[in-house]
């Protein structure tokens, strides 16, 4: 088989999977983001700033040992030579251990200042939180034109770099099975806006703004979208759930999963895009509220914790279960051990298709799983996964 | 700052369709950036 014979076969495992069919085998898919580079002994910075070399050199070392069907990130996800120009007023950093978040920077606004950002969006986060969050905006109109078009260009040298890469990879026979992030709004206003104490508070004290105020950041957020133009196919569109499982069932019902089902309904429904959650922490109490999803088999859930089993057979017909390994299996368990809970997980998940396997978190540390038990993992599934 | 910074991207914006950008693709390129600016960095 050649490379691009290779790569269409892995893709079709997983077109097989979003089609309602049984793949020749499961799918093995674990997220493995900067621990691929520690695994590699690859130095982070240089491979996200200096040479995209050393990016392709690090996940093809991966996959050259790991037998994996896709990669999902690849790490490389915030334009931090355009942070610099920004004088570093980012929530993110970049050390040798990879991105750090910034204590407590995620809050760039009050929860009174909702209703203000309702009316216009877009010029909210211009006028507003832009020159909030860096303070060298606040300097003479024309010095800015010349700043913001240093960073447009910065932008675009990051998207080549990346996209070198890409290439690179999939020419090598990997896909990367993710191609956009879309966020929900509530995350939106979590992640970048209110911060988890901020958030929670509007969860009590204006939710009727904070709901008004995630209708706007959808229309935004579907716009950017939708100008991308990036076509429906095998890939899938990503988004990393954070703050539902925080919520009380009927907060998410009524705050969150309108967005969520809106979300599904417009591009795995209508538009057939493939569509991947990450189904962050335990989702058991929500599982009611998912039953009013539309059916659609263009949608995979990556889930953490909970009864897996009876996930997957509660969201049959609305998610694909994505998942089984666990952060304990990779850092605890003998080798034998290991691959008996592969056996054990794939006697609960793989009858009747549905399921891709791969690690219920983002691999970041090498402590996060050992290679070892990672590399038996994958090897015992390809071999059990088959139909 | 004794302007809106929003001007300066539409400067920006006009700047790049006058280097002969498409307006459509111009806006979408400045409404992209907007966002990266609040929801990315």
């Amino acid at each position: 088989m050649n490379k691009k014979e290779l790569y269409e076969s892995r893709v079709k495992l997983f077109s097989d999977v979003t089609s309602g069919k049984i793949p020749d085998r499961v799918p093995l898919w674990p997220f493995v983001e900067t621990w691929a580079f520690h695994y590699a002994g690859i130095d982070i910075p240089s491979a996200f700033l200096d040479d995209n070399d050393l990016l392709f050199q690090a996940y093809k070392k991966f996959y050259d040992d790991v037998p994996v069907d896709a990669l999902a990130s690849f790490s490389n996800t915030v334009p931090f030579k355009v942070n610099d120009l920004l004088d570093n007023g980012g929530i993110y950093t970049l050390n040798k251990d990879g991105v750090q978040i910034k204590g407590s920077h995620g809050k760039m606004m009050e929860g009174e200042e909702l209703s203000e950002l309702s009316k216009d969006v877009r010029a909210f986060y211009a006028n507003v939180i832009s020159p909030r969050k860096f303070p060298i905006l606040n300097q003479s109109l024309e010095k800015n034109v010349d700043l913001i078009k240093s960073c447009l260009k910065e932008l675009n040298d990051w998207t080549l770099y990346n996209a070198g890469a890409i290439k690179r990879w999939e020419e090598d026979g990997m896909p990367l099975m993710i191609k956009y992030t879309v966020y929900n709004p509530m995350d939106v206003v979590l992640d970048y806006l209110r911060d988890f104490s901020g958030i929670a508070s509007d969860i009590r004290k204006r939710p009727t703004d904070l709901f008004a105020a995630c209708e706007e950041i959808y229309d935004y957020v579907i716009d950017l979208l939708v100008d991308t133009g990036i076509p429906a196919d095998d890939k899938f569109l990503f988004s990393p759930l954070h703050i539902p499982t925080y919520m009380r069932p009927k907060d998410f019902e009524k705050l969150y999963f309108p967005f969520m089902k809106k979300y599904i309904e417009e591009f795995a429904v209508k538009r057939n895009y493939k569509l991947h959650f990450f189904m962050e922490n335990d989702w058991m109490p929500y599982l009611d509220i998912l039953q009013d999803l539309p059916e659609t088999n263009n949608i995979v859930g990556l889930f953490e914790l909970g009864d897996l089993k009876s996930i997957k057979e509660r969201l049959k017909g609305k998610m694909i279960f994505h998942g089984g390994l666990s952060a304990n299996t990779l850092k605890y368990f003998t080798l034998d051990q290991v691959k008996d809970n592969v056996k054990k997980t794939f006697d609960d998940l793989a009858p009747g298709g549905g399921f891709i396997y791969g690690t219920d978190f983002s691999l970041m540390n090498l402590n996060d799983g050992q290679p070892e038990n990672l590399i038996a993992a994958m090897t015992t599934a390809r071999e059990y996964g088959k139909y | 700052m004794d302007y809106n910074f929003m001007d300066v991207l539409d400067k920006v914006k006009d700047d790049l369709i006058k280097d002969g950008m498409d307006p459509i693709k111009a806006k979408g390129l400045i409404d992209k950036f907007i966002w990266i600016l609040a929801c990315r960095l």
